[in-house]
């Protein structure tokens, strides 16, 4: 009794290298899959878009500014300490949060004779031409939190030569597409270039320049010291 | 060739997300109610490094009309581009948004590897460009949908960066070993 083949395999040369090819493809297409959805859990417990602030003392500090969006019921002043009311205010407005944050795009500070382009920077990407970086990550003009700001203070993309010169008190501008954003000085000091605090997220609508001070140090390629400027939003114009 | 390359960059996320600097002259006398939102961006690619902001202003009408501006840096230097897009919402979600216009020095539209891109829903913070897996924080949503007004968009798989030391500001002008302040 002869038994009937269910199946019986014919070599056909085009059918086999297409089916080589479906696999690979098949392939491929898994493999995208598997990697993206990697990324994307990845992106769920680390996420990419965080910058955090990393102390001397292992301390961790996600610079994660106040919402944009959240408009703030406290005058700023109301927030300020015994020391920052020593603050002569000129105009003591109620500061009214910027209702929708824009990049800055001027820095501008008369008294110094500062005005120079402002660009997204980050730490490790900072401007080779003359203009002053805001930190990514760092608040916005006009709303809750701590606008970073930096520039070189010599060489030739130098803006903050000049910035040693500011006094408690003093007017710093920084103008959007919209506004311009009026802060006062409230603190100028010296300090390490590891005293990452300078950078730390407030609840306080603030502006911190920072530029290099203090001897230059060969081996390390750096200056010793930073320059800081602290200073508290008065309101926009 | 290589400052092209990054110009391309610029401009295929200005496809993506309706990037970039809309000057005034630009848009029409009576201009339409705009809904604005900033897009953070930086971003690796191709050897090069964009860190700059766009700020896009959508029309609220139907006409899907988006003004857009950069304003950054392309390794370092200064960079401006604005231009204008044209973004289409679907019943399913996805959006499709097309680069009409631009203004950059000695660069056409259709240099561009690709004009139009297309985002599904379920995007969920990840999108591809360019084989360039980019992380975005924030929704983006149709004109008055309720959209972040900030987008934070970097390259994805790095984790978050640690910062350990403030801005390193003596960086290019004193490495001869001069002295200043």
């Amino acid at each position: 009794m002869n038994s009937v083949p269910i199946f019986r395999y014919r070599y056909h040369p085009f059918l086999t290298v297409i089916a080589a090819i479906s696999l690979i493809l098949l392939g491929i297409g898994a493999a995208y899959l598997v990697w993206i959805n990697m990324l994307r859990d990845q992106e769920r417990l680390n996420p990419s878009t965080e910058r955090v602030l990393v102390t001397t003392d292992g301390q961790r500090i996600p610079l994660t500014q106040p919402s944009p969006t959240v408009v703030a019921s406290a005058t700023a002043e109301a927030t300020l300490t015994a020391v920052e009311t020593q603050v002569t205010l000129k105009a003591l407005v109620t500061p009214t949060p910027e209702i929708h944050p824009l990049p800055p795009e001027r820095l501008i500070i008369p008294r110094i004779n500062i005005n120079w382009p402002v660009t997204l920077a980050d730490i490790d990407h900072l401007p080779k031409f003359r203009g002053v970086g805001w930190i990514f990550g760092t608040a916005f003009p006009g709303t809750p939190g701590n606008m970073v700001l930096t520039g070189h203070a010599g060489g030739p993309y130098a803006t903050f030569e000049r910035l040693h010169e500011l006094q408690r008190g003093d007017e710093i501008l920084v103008q959007t597409e919209s506004s311009i954003h009026r802060y006062r000085v409230q603190t100028v000091y010296e300090t390490s270039p590891d005293d990452v605090l300078v950078m730390a997220p407030s609840d306080r609508m603030i502006a911190t320049l920072i530029t290099c001070s203090g001897d230059w140090i060969p081996e390390r390629q750096m200056n010793a010291r930073r320059l800081i400027v602290v200073a508290v939003y008065e309101g926009r114009q | 060739m290589r400052r092209w390359i990054s110009i391309r960059i610029v401009l295929l996320l200005a496809v993506v997300f309706s990037l970039s600097g809309a000057s005034a002259q630009a848009r029409p006398a009576a201009l339409p109610s705009t809904e604005p939102l900033t897009v953070l961006v930086d971003v690796e690619g191709a050897g090069r490094r964009v860190t700059g902001a766009y700020v896009i202003r959508r029309a609220m009408d139907s006409s899907g009309t988006v003004w857009w501006s950069f304003r950054g840096m392309l390794d370092g230097e200064l960079e401006e581009v604005d231009g204008m897009a044209v973004e289409r919402w679907s019943i399913d979600g996805s959006v499709t948004v097309e680069l009409t216009a631009f203004n950059y020095p000695n660069f056409r539209l259709d240099e561009l590897p690709a004009q139009r891109i297309t985002l599904m829903p379920g995007w969920d913070g990840l999108v591809v460009i360019a084989g360039i897996p980019l992380a975005v924080k924030g929704e983006y949503r149709a004109p008055g949908a309720g959209s972040s007004p900030v987008i934070i968009v970097t390259n994805a798989g790095r984790g978050a960066r640690t910062i350990t030391r403030l801005p390193d500001t003596s960086d290019p002008p004193v490495k001869q070993g001069e002295q200043h302040q």
